[in-house]
């Protein structure tokens, strides 16, 4: 049994190939072990995987910091990486218009995405925030700070509500 | 046409395509750094298997988990077995989901509706293994 509050990982060094897959073995394992239903575990073992997936896609230098935590009944997801500008700007825009959607119009916009066979430059999708959204709501915030030599600290926040 | 076999990694499915029997599969976990790079060789061994039979084809799906852009890949290569349906070869897709398993049943019957191709779902696990449903 988790306490009220509780932090589940935390994470903060290099992302890559490696680490994502060490990081998704023990998330899942941590899943598994509190996260109650099955239900739940899959969809919250998404939210990160998709919050990862960003992360080293878009991540430009340096290190980046992750983590799970329950705060009462809810889950917070959050992860933080440095960008470009140019896909900091994305992020910022891509959040703030998933935050003005309904339900239904994030279903629509998932939908659309997954039809166009394109995939990004770097390999993306384009659904994971959409994807995010379709399984556990819009509760998603965006924050890009200005760091030193042109680049940004991009923070993405996701909460959810825990079932079980 | 030569079997296609891919082993399952930790972070790929393992893939099978037995072009004699007309039967593939896709089991494990499906969350690559890179969806487009992993599955476009198979969609590509598809389209070449399509292009030469006009016998039966049964795809099964066994995923325990997929990321997002597997989900498109996935959707890529089940368009073009719906393709191959509508041009007249007799395809069956089962799609394997765990018992309690929301998010794959969601996910397979989202697929089922979207694409328009009759899909039999097959729960499998601890509590109610063998059953099927058709969507």
């Amino acid at each position: 049994m988790n306490a009220p509050n509780s932090n589940l990982i935390r994470y903060e060094g290099l992302l890559n190939s490696e680490v994502r897959v060490q990081l998704t073995d023990l998330l899942m394992a941590i899943a598994l072990t509190n996260l109650g239903s099955r239900g739940d575990l899959k969809k919250l073992f998404g939210v990160a995987v998709e919050l990862l997936d960003n992360a080293q896609r878009y991540c430009s230098a340096g290190s980046v910091s992750f983590q799970w935590r329950i705060q009462g009944p809810e889950l917070v997801i959050e992860i933080s990486n440095l960008a470009d500008k140019a896909d900091a700007e994305r992020l910022l825009s891509i959040v703030a218009s998933i935050q003005s959607m309904s339900s239904e119009q994030i279903a629509e916009a998932f939908k659309q995405q997954l039809q166009d066979p394109a995939f990004g430059e770097k390999g993306g999708a384009g659904l994971g925030m959409l994807q995010i959204a379709r399984k556990v709501g819009n509760r998603i915030t965006a924050n890009v700070r200005p760091e030193p030599d042109g680049v940004y600290r991009c923070t993405s926040q996701v909460t959810t509500l825990l079932r079980s | 046409m030569h079997t296609l076999h891919l082993p399952a990694t930790r972070t790929t499915p393992e893939v099978h395509f037995e072009p004699a029997a007309g039967h593939c599969s896709i089991t494990g976990v499906s969350i690559p750094e890179h969806a487009q790079e992993f599955y476009q060789p198979i969609i590509q061994w598809l389209d070449i298997f399509l292009s030469v039979n006009r016998g039966p084809l049964t795809l099964r799906i066994a995923l325990t988990y997929f990321n997002s852009s597997s989900l498109k890949a996935l959707y890529i290569l089940l368009g073009r077995v719906r393709e191959a349906q509508v041009m007249g070869t007799p395809v069956r897709i089962i799609w394997v989901v765990e018992e309690d398993d929301e998010f794959m049943l969601e996910s397979s019957s989202y697929f089922a509706e979207l694409l328009g191709v009759k899909m039999d779902i097959e729960m499998s696990g601890d509590e109610g293994s063998g059953e099927r449903r058709a969507v």
